[in-house]
């Protein structure tokens, strides 16, 4: 083929695809040498002779040979870890609370760990951490920042979530019980307020509707089923936490007898509302996990 | 009139000697006589007379026999207006003569270290003649002796019995005691301990991704377990290298060890000389050595480092550099992206 005047591909064998595979490497040995530190990893970098330190989540291998063979991020044999705990702080707190535990360790796999935590609220920045932990003694920890930003409600028990964003309405008031008594010989009356009662309660309104990422659009055909679901969830007894974007967040019971639709323009917009009231602080690690949001015990 | 009783005997050992005290109420004592018989057939099997005012006397070693029972009488003698006067008292206790017994906690030794803030105690028992154990306590006493954590009584040697929350970073006296059921005396004396908790690292972040539709944080971990397995004769060299050296020693990297597609693999090196083979990546269908090369070539003696796929038999060739000397540290970094290989190696000096 003769193209601007260049023989291209013109030799033998020059279209033939390289000769080599991608196969996985599952072993790398080294020898005949003195060696400072061996590094693999996957992420796409550029070269450089700088010492790679720390790990990222695309390295595979950091051998620093330390008067050790250890090339992972952990420096402790495996059957030694009792169990890997996710903790959780909001920034610039000092406590951490256990939202999850990965127990038991038993083989390399049990180290990975994939976790959604449902009880983080929005537009709050946290510290994350992961802890291995030793019999009875956490190790160090090295923490990772993020602010959440979520779309719409969210209503779980820890398990299951539902969510909209669809003309959502949130009536709040904070409660704490008082009794104003007369008395014949004054002209003002006393205020008694006894007890630590001081709980959040309201009304949640909105269209339950579930979102398509995929198509990026509202099921509507499928909103009966969505709605049905939910009042099933709403009604099974077990504490919810519910949280709007804007922050709010509340550890609570649904408090009505009765889940109310209410039909707008069309039959498919349906509103439905409820009410609720705190039961818990969901900020707190010890009321999410007696009330069985989180599994992990602090 | 004087009044003399044997004190309370315990099971001994009858290849030591033993002491046998007794009380005494009268004039001076100036002697006492000793008679132990066998309690099975009541024959005297010992019988000493010692000039000594103090109220003891001593059964001296291999008197008597482990794994048989006596009692004993004690006389005191006594003057009184320039005539002696003797009081016997009634016979003793029956006691057991029985081989010491070997009595210590598994696992710890004076110095050792416990890793944790707590330890889970198991004792080691044996006596010859076959006494059990009655009852057994076990303690951990601070420096100034007070103590720290002790057991309840307990009854079942073959229990584990575990200490909490021991404090980090302090000296502790494990010790434990008890007594067979023959009155045969267990101690282990203390034992110096020190809890220095074993604190792991986990040089892993958490990998956080907020979905906001879902309204949740997914939490992900990069945890891995890896260990060089070291064959021959290595060795680690100022703490932070390692020495592979020697004929035959090599250092292979497989368990958990996994990169696909593209990746980077790099390491610092020295005393590498010409064609040898310093690292094999390997694989299912695949084994890579690379391996040092010089040659000649217009510009002088060059170093390079080969790549070759013994399976399909690509080579590839890095950069070329001065003949390093020895103690030279060579960096080099092989990439595959896309199934092509790169590699670079640069002297990184002495």
């Amino acid at each position: 083929m003769i193209f601007l005047g260049y023989a291209f591909a013109g030799g033998n064998y020059t279209l033939d695809p390289t000769p080599t595979n991608e196969s996985d490497v599952t072993n790398v040995t080294i020898q005949n040498g003195i060696y400072d530190y061996l590094y693999a990893t996957v992420n796409a970098l550029s070269y450089s002779t700088d010492k790679p330190t720390g790990w990222d989540f695309g390295t595979r291998l950091n051998a620093d040979f330390n008067n050790n063979l250890l090339a992972g991020n952990i420096t402790f044999a495996l059957g030694k870890v009792s169990s890997l705990r996710v903790k959780r702080r909001k920034y610039g707190e000092t406590n951490w609370s256990t939202i999850y535990e990965q127990y038991p360790i038993i083989t390399s796999d049990d180290l990975s760990i994939l976790y959604y935590d449902k009880t983080a609220r929005s537009n709050t920045k946290y510290e994350y951490a992961i802890v291995p932990v030793f019999g009875q003694s956490e190790g160090y920890l090295f923490s990772e920042m993020l602010t959440t930003n979520y779309q719409g409600i969210f209503i779980t028990d820890g398990t299951n979530i539902f969510n909209t964003e669809l003309d959502v309405t949130i009536s709040e008031k904070r409660t704490k019980q008082r009794t104003v008594v007369t008395t014949i010989n004054r002209k003002y009356p006393y205020v008694i307020s006894n007890g630590s009662n001081n709980y959040n309660s309201g009304t949640i309104s909105a269209q339950w509707l579930e979102y398509d990422h995929e198509t990026d659009d509202w099921d509507v055909d499928g909103g009966r089923n969505y709605l049905a679901d939910l009042k099933d969830f709403l009604n099974n007894n077990s504490p919810k936490l519910i949280k709007y974007q804007d922050g709010r967040m509340w550890l609570a019971e649904i408090s009505s007898s009765d889940i109310t639709d209410t039909e707008d323009a069309s039959h498919s917009q349906v509103h439905t509302s409820f009410d609720y009231t705190e039961i818990g602080d969901c900020d707190s690690g010890n009321d999410l996990y007696d009330n069985g949001i989180i599994d992990a015990q602090q | 009139m004087a009044t003399v009783y044997v004190k309370n005997i315990v099971a001994f050992d009858a290849t030591k000697e033993q002491i046998i005290t007794f009380g005494y109420d009268g004039n001076q004592c100036t002697k006492n006589r000793i008679i132990v018989y066998n309690s099975a057939t009541n024959a005297s099997v010992y019988d000493d007379t010692v000039t000594v005012q103090t109220l003891e006397h001593t059964i001296p070693a291999n008197t008597l026999t482990n794994g048989t029972s006596y009692y004993c009488t004690i006389t005191a003698y006594y003057t009184s207006g320039g005539i002696e006067y003797n009081v016997t008292s009634s016979p003793s206790n029956i006691w057991k003569c029985l081989a010491t017994a070997t009595w210590s906690i598994n696992g710890l030794s004076e110095g050792t270290i416990i890793g944790n803030s707590y330890y889970t105690f198991m004792m080691s028992y044996s006596q010859a003649n076959g006494e059990t154990v009655n009852e057994f306590y076990i303690v951990l006493y601070n420096q100034s002796g007070t103590a720290y954590w002790s057991s309840d009584a307990l009854y079942d040697i073959s229990v584990p019995v575990t200490a909490s929350n021991l404090p980090n970073n302090t000296v502790l006296y494990a010790r434990a005691y008890g007594s067979t059921i023959n009155g045969l005396q267990l101690d282990t004396g203390k034992i110096s301990v020190t809890v220095d908790y074993t604190v792991p690292d986990l040089y892993s972040n958490a990998y956080l991704e907020n979905d906001k539709w879902h309204g949740w944080v997914k939490v992900t971990t990069n945890v891995l377990d890896i260990e060089g397995v070291g064959v021959g004769n290595y060795s680690f060299t100022g703490d932070t290298y390692i020495d592979l050296s020697a004929s035959g020693s090599s250092v292979e990297f497989g368990n958990n060890f996994n990169v696909n597609k593209n990746f980077i693999i790099e390491s610092l090196f020295y005393g590498a000389s010409t064609n040898k083979t310093i690292m094999t990546l390997s694989g299912e269908g695949l084994s890579i050595p690379i391996t040092t090369r010089s040659g000649t070539f217009a510009s002088g003696n060059l170093f390079f480092i080969e790549l070759k796929d013994t399976v399909s038999g690509y080579v590839l060739y890095s950069n070329m550099i001065n003949i390093p000397s020895l103690s030279d540290h060579i960096h080099l970094w092989v990439q595959r992206y896309g199934g092509i290989y790169n590699c670079i190696i640069k002297n990184m000096g002495a």
